[in-house]
């Protein structure tokens, strides 16, 4: 009985001194196992450090011709995803278009990269926080939110075979286990993200379709306006949250 | 457009390497390491076995450690192991080979960290 009191009175202390935002919202990387942050945070160890020595060289010779001062570009990292041309862009949709724009070959969203710069230019924004933005012009802020209300729409309906929607673990069950793994609450401080089960670095997009096909939905196609739109809701709630840089997730 | 180098290879001393020294050292390798037992994303085709076979480390061009890698071995694999620095210091030589026929290598001087 005294043991349990004392656990469950350390538990407390660990629990509270755990790096929480004054609000209470906690990072999914307070989530990691033991062995997984620890590789989190070892970058002689974990696989992260490839995608960032390449994105740093591919930065260094392609992009640094335009955008010699990386300062503007680590404070747009925390602002993504943006109302552009009409839609939403994400960090990576940008990349792409930036190729575009120099005549490069298109190489696609999940090409290595595409991930390659987006994980160093979000390891150099690390420490700022989230803000997401509205656009100035006012048809455009009016489509703006509506994209953001259909994002929080789809974060509450429920969907797929298992039909469920995010909330129902991503809010009401989180530090619960999901078969092996813990549910972390829906904010988003740190992609692109090594996922050990893809064996690679993905986007937010691959990560969120990951999420249809968990609950044996219809997974949308790669950049389909949904998951920019999901992805917009979950910066918004994540909005004043330190940015983490690229992240290790099982 | 700065091509992607499609293995890249990292390694990394922990630990001072002064002479006589003992450090760790950490090797790691992009690389798919593909099976050959996935499917591709239309379920039909199968994706091409490519795994490393092979990984030699050298130093001072002799041979110190030689690992056989197989199919269970995960993506990006990462080695690591101790080592002795000797006296007069050293150079580091990572090879490593696959059954597509490419290749790896890096290498690297051990020089003691500055006080």
């Amino acid at each position: 009985m005294l043991l349990r009191v004392f656990l469950s009175i350390l538990y407390l202390l660990i629990w509270s001194s755990s790096p929480a935002n004054a609000d209470g919202r906690v990072s999914g990387n307070q989530f990691l196992s033991k062995d997984l942050s620890h590789l989190a945070q070892d970058s002689s160890a974990n696989p992260i450090s490839l995608w960032l020595e390449q994105g740093q060289q591919i930065w260094s010779k392609d992009c640094q011709a335009c955008h010699t001062d990386l300062q503007p570009i680590r404070g747009a990292v925390v602002e993504y995803p943006k109302w552009k041309n009409n839609r939403l862009m994400n960090l990576e949709d940008q990349i792409l278009q930036c190729f575009t724009r120099k005549n490069l070959p298109n190489l696609g969203l999940e090409s290595q990269e595409v991930i390659a710069i987006a994980t160093f230019l979000s390891d150099s924004a690390k420490g700022l926080k989230i803000l997401v933005k509205p656009p100035l012009n006012p048809p455009e802020q009016a489509a703006w939110q509506e994209a953001l209300n259909h994002g929080a729409n789809l974060y509450v309906l429920r969907q797929g075979r298992v039909n469920l929607s995010c909330t129902q673990c991503h809010d009401l069950n989180i530090g619960k286990n999901l078969r092996s793994d813990i549910i972390s609450p829906a904010y988003v401080t740190g992609f692109p993200i090594y996922r050990q089960s893809w064996q690679t670095m993905g986007t937010m997009d691959r990560r969120l379709r990951a999420c249809y096909s968990g609950v044996q939905a219809k997974v949308p196609a790669s950049s389909h306006p949904d998951l920019r739109a999901l992805e917009l809701f979950l910066k918004k709630r994540s909005e004043g949250m330190a940015w983490e840089g690229p992240s290790m997730r099982r | 457009m700065a091509t992607m180098n499609k293995y890249p290879i990292r390694m990394s001393f922990i630990g001072n390497p002064l002479p006589g020294a003992t450090v760790e050292l950490r090797v790691l390798i992009g690389h798919p390491m593909e099976t050959g037992f996935r499917m591709a994303d239309n379920g039909i085709d199968q994706i091409p076995k490519n795994i490393i076979e092979k990984i030699v480390v050298k130093l001072n061009q002799q041979e110190i450690f030689l690992a056989e890698v197989g199919t269970g071995t995960a993506a990006n694999p990462l080695i690591s192991f101790l080592l002795e620095v000797p006296e007069k210091g050293g150079v580091v030589t990572v090879e490593w080979f696959d059954d597509q026929g490419n290749t790896g290598r890096t290498e690297r001087e051990m020089i003691p960290l500055q006080r």
